[in-house]
């Protein structure tokens, strides 16, 4: 009986350890292969830059990303893709509106950029962000996401 | 030619998110929690593991935190704090700068969560709405336990899932919400509501409707402190404590509103919803208030179901369980997950953030001054370099609130059905939280 209470006991004890275990492996193997190059693409390049470099994860920073923008009847375009930047790599934004507009970039801390757009005049503007993580582009007067960077 | 020029922050709190979960990521924390799910299900004790009340005494320590005048001290610096912070919003400027906005979302909302994760249920001690309430009654000369009328025991938490719903849809829907006059409309509310409130029913009122309380004394259950029945503090095994902890009545819609609110915040992110809600003719408000209800009734329509089926067995008794006391004996094991989606969400957020809070407390009239020699600090972002080490705190946060959850979930069933019923009792809980466990993970890899 005593056996018996005491293997009850400690079943759980070796389980959570083997639960532990498996989390510990789970998280060691994936650390490991997604440590060395940038992140497996997964955003998608927006349809709208299609033709301009394709902003493969791996690319030289010397490469730009370029964002084609259409402002047009109220509705953007791109409209909220997510396109991948490396850190360090210029952002081109060449933006064409039918209204007057104003174009925000979210990045770095609670600092952006602006690009001010006058209805009909072509407007091109770049921008690069220093360190990773996701920021919005979007326009200020719509209140629309264009694009989300990706900076890795 | 125009050209971009740097912007002036004007509104939006922490412009920059995390990036997306790697996919590898997503799979293998889905991989590991359907196996931990199997393990725990088909292999763990079929009898209840931990005691009635766990943990040891720990008499030193509750000799100091349950001395009058540490308790008074306590008080009247949370007090003063919110009153500093009530200058802002009140006389401020209509700023980022303005320490308000970052207080409210930043150190209230997400910082409660690890100080009742380590602390315990201090808010309930330290809450600026009891400590208010306590001075206007000894004013009054009355009983601050009693008020005009009676609440009735069934109201529970409710009220707080419903005050926790509109918080969440202040910090994910309201548009403006960054801007001085939303805030102080919303924040006058809450005072007036919660006030008034614990007037009319007495200090209980706060327990049962504030959010912030409501939220903080959740998560506490999985901290390593206890207060047992005698009142003695106890260090706890916190998976114990929260088993231990009989959560009132409603929890499961607090938790609800909190998971929910959650998960809707990174469904937000998704390209497909963007541009659902871009190209609609419907206002945003009207799609996000929709989409945010919805979440939130997913996660109680499942969990509740979930938890019914538990009352479809004969528990240790031979009776059955009514579904709404099985519901509210589950509830707990939701408060893992919980904290798990939270850290996974605004980790960075707090500690990039939370930092500039620190800086603007300083000057919170926007007058150049330095009252706690915080103005000049500077906000260190490198956090953000380590893609990888946050993608890594997010998997780990949300597969370890998983394993918490069906542990404490398992405990529960065994506790509460005849060993042979366990199984066949919790099962669908099981696959619910798995459910909720992916459904996390792939909306932090964001597609």
């Amino acid at each position: 009986m005593t056996t018996a209470a005491r293997s009850a006991a400690q079943r759980p004890r070796r389980l959570g350890a083997a639960a532990a275990l498996v989390v510990c492996w789970g998280l060691v193997a994936c650390g490991g292969p997604a440590e060395p190059g940038p992140a497996p693409a997964t955003g998608s390049t927006p349809a709208a830059s299609a033709g301009t470099s394709a902003p493969a994860p791996s690319a030289d920073s010397s490469d730009r990303v370029v964002v084609d923008i259409t402002i047009a009847g109220g509705e953007v375009t791109p409209n909220g893709e997510k396109v991948d930047v490396a850190v360090g790599q210029e952002v081109e934004l060449n933006v064409t509106s039918d209204v007057d507009d104003e174009i925000h970039a979210h990045t770095d801390d609670a600092d952006g950029y602006a690009l001010e757009v006058r209805a009909g005049v072509p407007a091109t503007g770049r921008l690069t962000v220093s360190s990773p993580g996701s920021f919005e582009v979007e326009s200020h007067h719509l209140e629309k996401i264009i694009v989300i960077l990706n900076v890795r | 030619m125009p050209g971009i020029v740097p912007l002036i922050p004007l509104h939006g709190i922490a412009s920059r998110h995390d990036l997306p979960l790697p996919f590898g990521f997503v799979l293998i924390g889905a991989a590991t929690a359907l196996a931990i799910s199997f393990v725990v299900l088909l292999l763990a004790w079929r009898s209840p593991r931990f005691v009635a009340e766990p943990g040891v005494r720990v008499p030193r320590i509750q000799a100091v935190v349950d001395r009058q005048g540490v308790r008074t001290v306590a008080r009247l610096l949370v007090l003063a704090l919110f009153a500093w912070v009530g200058l802002a919003v009140t006389i401020g400027p209509d700023r980022l700068t303005n320490p308000v906005f970052g207080f409210v979302f930043v150190w209230l909302w997400v910082g409660l969560v690890p100080l009742s994760l380590i602390m315990g249920p201090v808010w309930r001690v330290v809450n600026p709405l009891r400590t208010l309430h306590l001075g206007l009654c000894r004013l009054a000369r009355t009983d601050p336990d009693h008020g005009l009328v009676r609440l009735p025991a069934r109201l529970g938490v409710w009220p707080a899932a419903l005050s926790l719903f509109g918080f969440a849809w202040l910090e994910l829907v309201q548009p403006d919400r960054t801007t001085l006059n939303v805030i102080r409309l919303w924040v006058l509310a809450w005072l007036v509501i919660m006030i008034i409130g614990a007037v009319l029913g007495g200090r209980r009122w706060i327990g049962s409707a504030d959010p912030f309380e409501v939220y903080a004394t959740t998560v506490a259950r999985l901290s390593p402190w206890r207060r047992s029945a005698d009142g003695s503090l106890r260090f706890v095994n916190p998976l114990a404590g929260l088993n231990a902890s009989e959560l009132p009545v409603g929890s499961v819609g607090v938790l609800a509103v909190l998971l929910g609110s959650t998960a809707f915040d990174s469904f937000a992110n998704l390209t497909w919803w963007i541009q659902t809600v871009q190209t609609s003719d419907a206002s945003p408000v009207l799609w996000e208030t929709g989409g945010l209800l919805t979440m939130i009734a997913i996660v109680l329509i499942t969990f509740a179901a979930a938890s019914a089926w538990v009352a479809r067995y004969p528990d240790r008794d031979g009776g059955r369980l009514r579904p709404p006391e099985a519901v509210r004996a589950m509830a707990g094991s939701l408060v893992p997950i919980v904290v798990g989606y939270a850290i996974a969400h605004y980790a960075t957020l707090l500690i990039v953030e939370g930092q500039r809070v620190l800086v603007n407390l300083s000057d919170p009239l926007g007058r150049g001054w330095n009252v706690f020699a915080t103005a000049d600090l500077a906000v260190s972002t490198a956090v953000f370099s380590h893609p990888t080490a946050v993608a890594l705190i997010q998997l780990c946060a949300i597969v370890g609130g998983h394993l918490l959850g069906i542990v404490a979930a398992h405990e529960r069933a065994v506790t509460l059905l005849e060993p042979r019923s366990a199984l066949a009792g919790q099962w669908p809980m099981l696959v619910v939280m798995v459910g909720y466990t992916s459904a996390g993970l792939v909306l932090l890899f964001s597609p």
